[in-house]
């Protein structure tokens, strides 16, 4: 009897207030960042016409709370998204409406996104003061946040690209490349490919390589050859290669660096590439030939119907 | 009145593209999928189609050709994260009339389209 009286009088009201305040929670965040959206709209119109020269459009609310974010991701939308806006009016919106300093105020905050905030600021046109401040959040323990602060840092001060990149610790992932070279695309890492190909340390060597591949550029054969036999990248070079559609070298043969798995990986791109087994077979062992046949006929296949 | 509908599933990047547009004399629309989009397509006849990710004709031989059949022959305008110039190469031969990577300049984009909506009523 007790227990019925337990369960009718307290743990059904309790579970429903909990429930009731989960999902309370819940509409709030979600209308929070609604409002946050339809605000980034509004400045995104506000953005265009300033860029197009249409006088000197107001941002409204911008003193409620959130907005300064809002702000923020509209004009890092913006410069993603597009090229030819004019930089010297999104650099004085940041400067009037004095963005960075509220975002690193948000920085600083317990709890606070910091990965996310730091991609924000490194879409935003910064000064480079800038890279003295989100020096600590280089040294951070969390990976994801040592990266973003080093892209924010690139963006502050394209100029020290090559150092800033020197001095990073960890071996840069395809992710990490693939965001430095949307970096690229907007025009904010003024690096040369054979400049990075020729460097001593192995993040500038593969920043270098994914450069090559994303924008094609084959005039750097002889330093991607190179870098065939190397330790580190010579898994990518390999790849760079067979993306620029040039001969392969005899080092794929050799035990080498490779792993199993990395060579897997590279037949199915010489496949994908189009490479006939001619071309290749040089450099397989017995069963992978079969394999590779198979792989080769798998995309001509696919080719010949498209 | 012309019509031109844009396909993203990217609030922000439709309504960025949709700004740039404004002013041409035409009726933009935004849609976020290909249902809607079929369905503004039945409403009547749309001028010019700027679809805002590749990923559908990728996935799909003889996508073009099909969506034209489907919503009569609309221009079609890709604009796609892809910067391989052999996706955009696949695009334009499977029938796009434009392919752009972004990141766009706007303003080249609206006086693309400003021309093919002048050449398609000169």
């Amino acid at each position: 009897m007790s227990k019925l009286w337990l369960t009718l009088f307290v743990l059904l009201p309790g579970s429903c207030l909990v429930m009731g305040g989960v999902l309370a929670l819940r509409w709030l965040i979600r209308r929070r960042r609604s409002r946050r959206q339809r605000l980034t709209m509004i400045y995104l119109r506000t953005l265009l016409l300033r860029c197009d020269g249409k006088g000197r459009a107001r941002f409204p609310f911008v003193d409620r709370p959130g907005a300064d974010r809002a702000l923020a991701e509209a004009i890092a939308g913006l410069r993603r998204m597009t090229y030819g806006c004019d930089a010297a009016v999104l650099r004085s919106v940041v400067r009037s409406y004095d963005l960075e300093e509220k975002l690193l105020r948000r920085l600083r905050r317990p709890g606070a996104d910091r990965p996310r905030l730091l991609a924000l600021l490194a879409a935003l046109p910064l000064s480079s003061r800038m890279t003295v401040r989100l020096e600590p959040y280089a040294r951070s323990r969390s990976r994801a946040v040592r990266f973003y602060a080093l892209l924010a840092r690139l963006a502050a001060d394209p100029g020290e690209a090559l150092t800033l990149l020197r001095e990073y610790p960890d071996p840069f992932s395809r992710f990490e490349c693939a965001e430095l070279l949307a970096l690229m695309c907007r025009g904010g890492l003024p690096l040369a490919c054979d400049t990075l190909l020729r460097a001593s340390e192995e993040n500038l060597r593969r920043v270098g390589l994914c450069m090559a591949r994303h924008f094609g550029i084959d005039s750097v054969r002889g330093l991607v050859l190179g870098l065939a036999s190397d330790e580190r990248v010579g898994c990518e070079a390999l790849e760079t290669l067979c993306d620029l559609h040039l001969a392969l070298p005899d080092r794929w043969a050799g035990s080498g660096p490779l792993s199993a798995e990395e060579r897997r990986s590279l037949l199915r791109r010489a496949a994908y590439e189009g490479y006939a087994l001619r071309a290749v077979e040089h450099l397989l062992y017995g069963e992978e030939r079969i394999a590779f046949e198979r792989l080769a006929a798998t995309y001509k296949s696919a080719a010949l119907w498209t | 009145m012309r019509r031109i509908v844009i396909v993203s599933d990217n609030p922000f990047l439709s309504r960025a593209v949709s700004l740039s547009l404004a002013g041409l004399g035409a009726e933009v629309c935004c849609v976020a999928s290909r249902g809607e989009w079929l369905r503004i397509c039945e409403r009547g006849a749309v001028d010019l189609l700027i679809v805002l990710r590749a990923a559908g004709f990728l996935a799909r031989e003889r996508e073009v050709e099909r969506l034209r059949r489907a919503v009569g022959n609309p221009r079609l305008y890709i604009l796609t994260w892809h910067h391989s110039e052999r996706i955009v190469l696949a695009l334009l031969e499977q029938g796009a009339d434009q392919c752009m990577t972004f990141p766009v300049n706007l303003a080249r984009l609206r006086r693309k389209v400003a021309e093919e909506l002048t050449g398609v009523y000169e």
